[in-house]
């Protein structure tokens, strides 16, 4: 099943991702740093010493003033964006819900090789092993969905432990994004995802059936990763109580984003995807 | 407090257990995999929910139907009834005496006359109560009582007493001190005392006599063995010879003959009784007249029966309109209901059973069945008769042929039929009234529940009853047609006796009436035997099982479509 359709690519090409706080990139790329560099975009000024390129001498300045001053140039790099998809049995169980991730993901890695960022997709297995390289260049969408395309579902994902790893080797301050349902113990974890100050979206993925389940009567259900079962006789007033506890967990999702100064959304499967990323970046969450 | 005519019913209940188990058996979860159940765990922690098991079966509105249908067929078999209270004001005389310590009848006379005293009062539901004492002279015990549990108290610690019993008449004007007002009956437990007649005038209904002693037993409790509990007979009127104007009506054969006794009386002083809205059938029991007496013929000087000397238990009941058609039913299912084989059935007992007119006051269209024991010595010269007697008429021959026939004294009756298998069957003309004599013995004879029995009684009263016919003449269709005719307003009874020598001479005489017949035309009731109910049974069953098949249905669809 083809991840996107060549108008829904068009329409992602207007679009990119904005980081909001301070990096270095690794190489070259379109994101304007706070270090000095070789763009066209003029920084500063600074006196000349010896050994400074004379091509960046401004000599309007010199005749003003009599002394030499150098100009000084942004330097653009690329951002190193990570992509976290959760492949555990709970997101994969749901076609629907899986794919949905899927495109997700797709969609932003889109994004960010059209805008020269590098791109690292990390299914959250038991480490990085399964997860892609370093890519950059808008090509690389290509080898991105066809690694898309082809992420079986898990049955050891460990989201942890896939944190850990990366922690480990990933310091420089990059864009994160995690994509789950969130339907695990997920406060120590995605703690250690600010310790390098990185830039965290959380995007949390759900059906509506699971959001608003609205069927009735005896009913057996098996957690699909734990293989738990729980004997159930559904009536109105338990899905009233699961649709508050619902709430209740979202809204503690949400809550812990905000103290830990991290971005959270929320989607529904069935809402679309194109609608969802004009959405969020129409109130400016992600450019 | 409810009561039920037939308990058993409840053994039915046993089907509920197994409905649930079977409800159980089939009720699966739809399984449904969920990618995770944290939330449902979250809610559960919060407030477990109950079994899903038991919910099920609350929302299963199949079970509930299925339930719901179980409850009222089990509660209309069992006829739930309220006792009703009557208004009557009684007075129970118990003898203490230093007789009653006599132990001719086990344990004594006093524990028996004690026992049958809570019996009674058990069973009367009257209004107010007195209990007095008697040997010598009267003791109150305790007057115009209402509570029940008061009186059975203090009649459970009466004893015996060592005076000599004392003269009626002394006892009798004593009594009158004690009598309430408006006094309904006086029930006398004792082994002789006998009051006079002008002490019976001063009470609504009678004074009963209950005697205890070898002479005397009391036969309260009477089991049927030809018939187990339950047993339905069903009866049928035909008047004429259109199939339209038979009348059917059903019999249960109880064996607790006290609630029979109870049902009877709590119908007719309107005792509340359930009718099932689903099942109306189940609870269509017909009670018109009954009245059973015990009999007692302790001071017999020989074991003949005389009518002088009958006592009576009498439960007379008011008459109550049979059916709105004007059709009237012969309450003959009576007689076979009650008749107490296992008494009866003794080895090589004779009995002769006559029908004589009625030596009491209210002689107008009242019978008796007098049967006794006969001492007499065998006669075997036997007259022959013809088979074509009015007395046979509309029995089938074959069903009246016995085994065992009776070789008794006829005395001076007339035998009747001839044939050697056939029941002895004679009449005399005696003192202006006519008698039928009656011989067969109840030694492995089942003749008594036979179709034609029923039916000869019937003849034999149109025959007294009819003064113009000819014993020796046929009885010719136009003429029996004028029983109707001619008595039309009259309630003939029978009175049905039996005796049981070998125990004692205690009899006990069942009553039923004979209502004059309405419609035209030849008039004959019989009796067939037939199932209790197992067809509403065997059909409850194939509607529980349509009920769980649909169930079944329902829950493989819905499971499917994933409702």
């Amino acid at each position: 099943m083809e991840l996107f359709d060549s108008r829904f690519i068009s329409n992602l090409k207007q679009i990119h991702l904005l980081m909001k706080k301070k990096f270095h990139g690794k190489t070259i790329g379109n994101r304007m740093t706070r270090r000095h560099g070789g763009s066209a975009e003029f920084a500063d000024y600074k006196e000349y010493q010896p050994g400074d390129d004379l091509r960046f001498i401004d000599w309007n300045l010199f005749a003003r003033l009599e002394k030499l001053y150098v100009k000084l140039f942004h330097n653009e790099e690329a951002l190193d964006i990570y992509i976290f998809l959760d492949t555990s049995d709970s997101l994969a169980f749901d076609e629907k819900k899986a794919f949905y991730s899927k495109q997700l993901v797709g969609a932003l890695a889109f994004i960010a090789l059209q805008f020269q960022d590098r791109v690292k997709i990390i299914p959250t297995e038991q480490g990085m092993e399964r997860s892609t390289s370093m890519l950059s260049g808008a090509p690389s969408a290509k080898t991105v969905f066809s690694f898309l395309s082809h992420i079986p579902g898990s049955t050891d994902s460990n989201f942890e432990q896939c944190v850990l790893q990366f922690t480990k080797h990933t310091r420089r301050v990059s864009l994160v994004f995690v994509i789950s349902d969130f339907f695990f113990n997920y406060q120590e974890t995605l703690k250690r995802l600010n310790f390098y100050k990185h830039q965290v979206h959380l995007i949390q993925v759900l059906t509506p059936e699971e959001m608003h389940p609205d069927f009735l009567g005896h009913y057996k259900f098996q957690d699909v990763e734990t293989k738990e079962g729980l004997d159930l006789f559904l009536e109105p007033p338990l899905l009233e109580q699961y649709y508050e506890e619902m709430d209740n967990f979202l809204k503690e999702l949400e809550s812990y984003c905000r103290q830990n100064k991290m971005l959270y959304h929320r989607v529904a499967t069935d809402f679309p995807l194109t609608s969802l990323l004009l959405k969020m970046f129409d109130i400016g969450k992600l450019e | 407090m409810i009561q039920f005519f037939i308990p058993t019913a409840f053994y039915l209940g046993i089907s509920i257990p197994l409905l649930i188990l079977l409800y159980t058996i089939k009720s699966h979860p739809t399984m449904k995999k969920l990618p995770s159940i944290m939330i449902w765990k979250r809610v559960l922690k919060k407030k477990p929910p109950q079994k899903a098991l038991f919910k099920n079966f609350i929302h299963s509105p199949f079970f509930l139907i299925h339930l719901l249908f179980l409850i009222f067929l089990i509660s209309t078999l069992a006829q739930p009834y309220l006792p009703f209270k009557s208004n009557s004001r009684v007075v129970y005389l118990i003898d203490n005496s230093i007789s009653m310590q006599y132990r001719d009848v086990m344990p004594d006379r006093f524990s028996r006359a004690k026992e049958a005293l809570i019996q009674h009062i058990k069973f009367n539901n009257a209004q107010s109560y007195s209990l007095l004492t008697f040997a010598s002279k009267l003791q109150p015990v305790l007057l115009d009582i209402k509570d029940e549990t008061e009186i059975l108290f203090a009649c459970k610690n009466l004893e015996v007493g060592n005076i000599p019993g004392g003269s009626p008449q002394e006892l009798e004007n004593q009594l009158e001190a004690f009598l309430p007002e408006n006094c309904s009956s006086i029930f006398v437990f004792s082994d002789n005392v006998r009051f006079s007649r002008q002490l019976a005038g001063k009470v609504q209904n009678s004074i009963e006599y209950f005697y205890f002693g070898k002479e005397s037993q009391n036969l309260s409790l009477l089991h049927i063995d030809g018939f187990s509990d339950g047993d339905v007979f069903k009866a049928r009127l035909t008047v004429g010879n259109s199939s339209r104007s038979s009348q059917s009506f059903q019999i249960v054969v109880l064996n607790q003959f006290e609630k029979e006794l109870h049902r009877l009386t709590g119908k007719v002083e309107g005792s509340s009784r359930w009718r099932s809205p689903i099942f109306p059938i189940l609870a269509k029991n017909k009670t018109d007249y009954l009245s059973i007496k015990f009999e007692n013929i302790e001071n017999s000087e020989d074991n003949l029966f005389s009518a002088d000397d009958t006592i009576f238990w009498n439960f007379n009941m008011p008459k109550v309109p049979f059916n709105k058609k004007g059709v009237i039913p012969v309450e003959v299912e009576r007689l076979l209901k009650y008749f107490p084989l296992e008494i009866l059935e003794k080895p090589g007992l004779p009995v002769i059973s006559t029908f004589t007119p009625a030596k009491l006051p209210k002689s107008d269209g009242i019978f008796f069945i007098d049967t006794y024991q006969c001492k007499d010595t065998v006669s075997k010269n036997i007259k022959i008769h013809f088979r074509g007697h009015p007395l046979i008429q509309y029995c089938h021959w074959d069903l009246l042929k016995i085994e065992n026939r009776w070789t008794g004294n006829l005395d001076d009756f007339k035998p009747l039929i001839s044939d050697e298998k056939g029941p002895l069957l004679g009449f005399r003309e005696f003192a202006g009234t006519r008698q039928i004599l009656f011989l067969f013995t109840f030694k492995n004879s089942d003749f008594q529940k036979r179709i034609s029995f029923p039916i000869f009684i019937k003849n034999s009263l149109e025959w007294i009853s009819g003064k113009n016919l000819d014993v020796n003449g046929l009885l010719r269709l136009s003429e029996k047609e004028k029983f109707t005719e001619l008595y039309p307003d009259i309630v003939n009874k029978f009175k049905w006796s039996l005796a049981n020598p070998s125990e004692s001479n205690a009899f006990v005489w069942l009553n039923f009436s004979l209502k004059g017949l309405a419609g035209k035309g030849n008039s004959n009731f019989y009796l067939e035997k037939t199932r209790n109910h197992s067809w509403l049974i065997l059909l409850g069953i194939f509607l529980s099982f349509l009920l769980y098949l649909a169930d079944c249905v329902l829950f493989s669809f819905t499971s499917r479509i994933g409702v």
